[in-house]
């Protein structure tokens, strides 16, 4: 039992001394996570994201909604490591993703992006869309009416990028997106598709590209003519 | 605009009345001042003072408005002690909303007993008739500003060589400290009360529906720049639409309701709703209905890349709403949810205007069934594995209503419930989704305004379809569809 407490603490301290640590109102008692696991995500949770959470008065049993875990380097697709991944949102536009490394014995936020970076419904996936062996964060949301967006975040070392981020200049926001090697080049393109005029009418394709300096840019669609079946 | 025009004449009345059957002495002054007032909101005041008698007994002096014989509206009482008494004024007030136009009479009591206040059979001493003619005409009142919700009012303001430094928007209800010209600019601050900023000339006011119930009422002030710095004040009443546009407006009442509640622009929400709703029988389809297959269900609910790992369908409350798995597809068996009924299972499932057939008879719609449909531009099938197939919970991954809201919209960011939800066919009814949806809207405009107008709902209306910003969405709303539901006519 002592080792436990222990070990909480050295979890936990390092925030207080921070500052960051903030007794909470909240239950996180629902979050299908260990003990210890809910304490980073309670420290590490944006202010803003709290607050909301709050003010609406949120049921413990509802909480999960609005964070996204993913325990392990799921960059490396390695779940034995000791990190967290947690995608805050209040499903509004605020929130933020964290990355925290607990290798050390204590947990370091090693990377987050700002409080504006939350979309609708959070979801996380990881998937090798450059051919490098080094899988890709793709941070989805799904907004109110079902369309979703999705925020690219490669990691080169120990430095991370975001390579296509939310907005009209990104275009990576419809009805469904998909992640396909069209070209034989190893490298995935993302296929959008979005209402093409009205909810219920047929979809509008357009294809990206993924550039390894650049980021991600729209290619011509008539190569999205050639994935129809 | 329609304001009042009154006209009053005095009538009087000289055999017997005024004096008490008893007592000679005791008497009414048969001829006060005697007058109309009107206010903005459509308030009317029909006063006499001031008032001279005297009465042996004291008792309660009221006046009253009284048409055929019957009394229509009572004022309030003043107790007076016995003897002369001078009553500054009674007035009886009323609006135009209860009082039609024609003559009335105006009489004024002293009722000793406080039971028989307001019986006007049970008066012990009476001065009247007065008599009262109301009509509305069409004089204009430069200082009552008559519109409807969603329509500007633009003033003009003529200097006198000495200029005025700012035009003032003041809510009353806020009493003396109000809120000024430089608070106009964060106007959002507001509770929500602005439906937009001014725009750079200040002379741009849209604004919420005039509501005596929360005593909210709307001031103009135009202040001079150097003493004396008096001001020039307009009221501006904001009544209800009767219509929007022409066309689709059996929901107008509810979107002009919910529009006003979340100061949401009338006329884009029903271009909202337009955009985002079938058409049955020349209205809304109020239960326009579409399943997602890929974003929700596949991603979202069945198999989980969200928060919900590794599927929503033991989560709370998605656990509580969806459809019964068979034990041969994924996660099954599953009982379906304890709270779903049979309301909330569409009995013809649509995808993208398409029948879904229970193909193998199984009684379940299964995400095989719903490929088997062809030619409706869904890609879904190149993403999901082709050994894949799972039932389509086709209550908890779709969009409803006229505002198409995902039912996990309305429980999370929404916080529907507390985050509990409902029944998903809850979402059809107009109110509750118009209530949702508008709020939606309201949250986009406050997240991503810069302070234009204009830009700013297009950034609202991008980013309610999706969390990207789809501008020709938004585009389309406020390009093709808003000029068709302007607000039209005055609903008082």
């Amino acid at each position: 039992m002592k080792s436990v407490t222990f070990v909480l603490l050295l979890i936990a301290l390092p925030y207080w001394a921070a500052g960051g640590g903030k007794p909470s109102e909240l239950d996180f008692s629902a979050l299908d996570i260990p003990a210890t696991d809910r304490a980073i995500v309670e420290t590490f949770m944006p202010d803003v994201i709290a607050e909301w959470l709050k003010a609406r008065e949120i049921v413990p049993e509802a909480l999960n909604q609005y964070i996204c875990i993913v325990r392990g380097d799921a960059f490396r697709g390695d779940s034995a490591q000791p990190i967290l991944t947690i995608y805050y949102s209040d499903g509004l536009g605020s929130g933020a993703i964290r990355i925290i490394d607990r290798s050390t014995g204590s947990a370091n936020l090693v990377w987050q992006t700002d409080s504006a970076s939350g979309g609708g419904w959070p979801g996380l996936r990881f998937i090798d869309l450059d051919c490098d062996s080094v899988k890709e964060m793709i941070a989805q949301s799904i907004s109110a009416t079902g369309n979703w967006s999705v925020m690219i975040v490669r990691r080169t070392g120990s430095t991370y990028r975001i390579i296509s981020g939310r907005g009209e200049g990104y275009g990576l926001g419809g009805r469904l997106i998909e992640y396909r090697d069209l070209d034989g080049d190893c490298i995935k393109e993302v296929v959008v598709e979005r209402d093409k005029d009205k909810k219920f009418d047929m979809k509008d394709k357009k294809v990206f590209r993924l550039d390894k300096g650049a980021g991600i840019y729209r290619i011509d669609t008539t190569l999205s003519r050639s994935i129809q079946k | 605009m329609r304001t009042l025009l009154l006209s009053v004449f005095l009538l009087l009345v000289v055999m017997g009345c005024g004096k008490d059957k008893n007592d000679p002495a005791e008497y009414i002054d048969q001829a006060p001042a005697f007058w109309g007032e009107e206010d903005c909101q459509g308030g009317l005041s029909v006063k006499a003072g001031p008032i001279t008698g005297y009465t042996s007994t004291g008792g309660y002096l009221w006046a009253a408005l009284v048409r055929n014989g019957q009394l229509y509206k009572a004022g309030n009482a003043i107790y007076i002690d016995a003897g002369s008494f001078t009553v500054g004024a009674l007035w009886v007030g009323t609006s135009h909303l209860e009082i039609p136009e024609g003559l009335y009479e105006y009489h004024i009591y002293l009722t000793i007993d406080s039971n028989d206040v307001g019986d006007i059979t049970r008066r012990d001493l009476e001065a009247g008739p007065m008599y009262y003619s109301l009509e509305y005409g069409s004089a204009a009142d430069t200082n009552c500003v008559k519109i409807i919700q969603g329509d500007s009012v633009y003033f003009v303001v003529v200097t006198d060589g000495y200029g005025y430094k700012s035009i003032e928007v003041w809510d009353s209800s806020a009493g003396s400290q109000g809120y000024a010209w430089s608070a106009l600019l964060n106007g959002d601050s507001l509770d929500n009360r602005w439906l937009v900023q001014l725009n750079a000339n200040g002379l741009y006011f849209p604004l919420k529906v005039t509501d005596n119930n929360e005593d909210l009422r709307w001031i103009i002030n135009a202040v001079k720049t150097s003493s004396p710095y008096n001001v020039v004040t307009a009221e501006v009443v904001v009544n209800k639409p009767a219509r929007l546009g022409s066309q689709y407006n059996a929901y107008d009442d509810q979107i002009s309701y919910w529009a006003n509640v979340h100061a949401v622009p009338v006329a884009i929400l029903k271009g909202l709703v337009d955009k985002e709703s079938n058409k049955v029988g020349g209205e809304f389809d109020t239960s326009s209905y579409r399943y997602e297959p890929f974003t929700v269900d596949f991603a979202m609910i069945t198999y989980n890349t969200g928060p919900l790992n590794p599927s929503a369908l033991w989560h709370t409350p998605y656990n509580k709403y969806h459809m019964g798995i068979p034990e041969w597809l994924p996660w099954g068996p599953m009982a379906a949810g304890t709270l779903l009924v049979a309301a909330d299972t569409m009995p013809a499932v649509l995808l993208y205007g398409a029948q879904v057939q229970d193909q193998n008879g199984d009684g379940y719609l299964s995400a095989n069934e719903y490929l088997a449909i062809s030619g409706q531009g869904d890609s879904w099938e190149h993403t999901i594995p082709e050994d894949s197939d799972f039932v389509a919970q086709t209550t908890i991954a779709s969009s409803y209503g006229m505002a198409q809201l995902l039912w996990s919209t309305a429980v999370a960011p929404m916080a529907w419930n507390g985050g509990n939800g409902g029944n998903p066919h809850y979402l059809f009814h107009p109110d509750l989704i118009l209530n949702l949806g508008a709020k939606y809207l309201r949250s986009r405009y406050l997240k991503y305004r810069q302070g234009n107008w204009y830009m700013d709902w297009r950034n609202a209306l991008a980013y309610y379809n999706d969390d990207a910003g789809n501008y020709p969405y938004a585009d389309d709303i406020l390009i093709n569809l808003v000029n068709l539901y302007q607000p039209q006519g005055d609903k008082r």
